[in-house]
């Protein structure tokens, strides 16, 4: 992989984020670790060869993922093509806090958009419904306001 | 009662990890490492971190008593019914990973306090064979079917097998058959993960279907929420006799209580509170830290004027505790009331509230505890290696 002036930090999350999270390729979103948020912290430390040894703490978005197997073997295929690396090791972060707001900027908006996409069908489909049936609007919902960071 | 509210805990399990319950179809190495991950990645994350709470694998990793799981109910909390799920998977536990027996046990000590749900494993090719095992549990009285997405088997290309519930061909008649049973209550894992594969078929959406095609019965969505929020919320809108189940999903509020407030946010902007259903999984976390972090609940002022979520109110929290779930099956809450307020549990709970888990660590220590039990040293460095959460870098 060309070094195109990215720190090795930046290149080991990029790596990363080429590995998609299933419970978001399963809502079609086809989202990264990195962007999932899922990377509480990296540390690179220099091994004799002169190149890196790589240990990623990974949080896991819930309780029972089954899926640890999955993404040990996914993330340590892709960092472990960086010409920098040399060893890759994944440490699991016992704390369990994500939340949606752990996604970055754009995964986030991503989400918004599936969800306001969602809601746009929701609308038309009570809408037919209820001139359908001759019956009064409900009052439609809408989560797409931000919540402040 | 917690404060004056009614509650009832929609879904308890008396699990049976223990070596004698193993199945053939699993290997010795496999099964302990499932009772491992059972207590590290499933019960310990979602259990409080005060004191007591938290069990060992050697705690965990048993055949549930259910004079356990009572008095953790009953006794340790202010849970006043619970309905009891068995869980079959039969290619982990010869006799189920929640067990039938373990649950007519528990009912026949706190018989006005518990309910049986029965299940259906729709993997077993003989139909005829369920159909008969579903009347059989009929006639025990169970009041609503569980139904899974897997059995825990992968074909011959290792991968899971899973079952969706949307095929009149081969879903429709298991729903048919426990209405001839008299059984309109049905129940379903989804939205967490059965085994290593495809998520697919824990989407939320063949629920639509069949409940759409299922008017008179009411479909429980168990664990909604937990993953899939948008399908979950939308469905529960649309589909009026489909409930969310919150077992595990409420669980979150003790340790990621913002992740949960917004899921429980997105249900309340979306259908309100009338068809949730509190559900705390005892045995897989404790249900009284559950219940004291949804009592002092209040939705987050920037999720309310951010997401435009409503607040919680205490009329919400009593539908979701208990008033829900009585609805749905006509439960007469006064006569039951009253039937429980001098029984054998009130009486132990009058007492004081017991520290968590005391009675389990009881029995299960007691030298008449006849079932064999992992100890820490059955346990490899290999199996913690699987199975352990670090430290933070």
């Amino acid at each position: 992989m060309a070094n195109d002036g990215l720190s090795l930090m930046d290149r080991v999350r990029e790596a990363a984020n080429a590995v998609p999270d299933p419970c978001s390729m399963a809502r079609n979103l086809n989202l990264g670790v990195a962007d999932m948020g899922m990377i509480r912290n990296i540390r690179l430390e220099e091994v004799p060869s002169g190149r890196w040894s790589v240990t990623m703490l990974i949080r896991l978005t819930a309780p029972g993922c089954m899926y640890m197997p999955y993404f040990e073997e996914h993330l340590r295929r892709e960092v472990t093509r960086l010409p920098d690396v040399d060893e890759f090791r994944i440490v699991w972060d016992d704390n369990f806090d994500w939340t949606p707001e752990c996604l970055s900027p754009a995964a986030k908006e991503k989400v918004a958009a599936r969800t306001r996409h969602l809601e746009e069908v929701l609308r038309y489909t009570e809408r037919a419904d209820c001139d359908a049936q001759g019956a009064a609007a409900k009052p439609s919902v809408t989560t797409q306001s931000k919540v402040k960071e | 009662m917690l404060d004056d509210k009614f509650v009832i805990d929609a879904v308890t399990h008396g699990y049976d990890y223990a070596p004698e319950n193993r199945s053939d179809h699993c290997d010795e190495e496999h099964y302990r490492r499932l009772g491992l991950f059972m207590t590290l990645r499933g019960h310990q994350p979602l259990e409080s971190t005060e004191p007591g709470f938290a069990m060992t694998p050697e705690e965990f990793i048993v055949r549930w008593p259910a004079q356990s799981i009572a008095h953790a109910l009953f006794v340790e909390s202010d849970v006043d019914m619970a309905v009891y799920h068995p869980v079959s998977i039969p290619a982990h536990c010869k006799n189920g990973v929640s067990r039938w027996d373990i649950g007519t046990a528990l009912r026949d000590i706190a018989p006005d306090r518990v309910k049986l749900y029965g299940f259906v494993d729709t993997f077993d090719p003989d139909r005829d064979r369920v159909f008969d095992e579903m009347r059989r549990q009929a006639a025990e009285g169970v009041i609503g079917f569980k139904f899974y997405p897997s059995s825990g088997f992968f074909d011959n290309d290792r991968i899971l097998i899973t079952a969706k519930y949307d095929s009149p061909e081969h879903a429709f008649p298991y729903f048919e058959h426990a209405r001839t049973l008299g059984i309109r209550h049905l129940a379903f894992h989804k939205a967490q993960p059965v085994g290593p594969g495809s998520v697919d078929a824990l989407k939320v959406n063949d629920i639509s279907t069949a409940a759409t095609a299922f008017p008179d019965m009411t479909f429980e969505v168990v664990h909604d929420g937990w993953h899939f929020l948008d399908e979950c919320s939308m469905q529960l809108r649309i589909v009026p006799n489909i409930y969310a189940n919150l077992e595990c999903t409420i669980n979150l509020i003790v340790r990621q209580p913002r992740r949960f407030a917004e899921i429980l946010g997105r249900f309340l902007l979306y259908a309100g509170s009338s068809r949730l259903l509190y559900a705390s999984g005892c045995a897989v976390a404790h249900p009284e830290p559950v219940l004291q972090a949804f009592r002092d609940f209040e939705m987050p002022k920037d999720l309310r004027e951010g997401y435009g979520f409503p607040e919680m109110t205490d009329e919400d929290k009593e539908n979701i505790l208990g008033l829900n779930f009585a609805r749905l099956h006509n439960f007469d809450i006064p006569a039951i009331k009253e039937k429980i307020k001098d029984d054998h549990w009130s009486k132990l709970r009058a007492e004081g509230k017991r520290s968590p888990w005391s009675e389990h660590r009881k029995i299960i220590n007691s030298p008449d505890y006849s079932h064999k039990r992992y100890k820490a040293e059955d346990f490899t460095e290999e199996d913690y290696r699987a199975y352990q959460f670090g430290v933070a870098l």
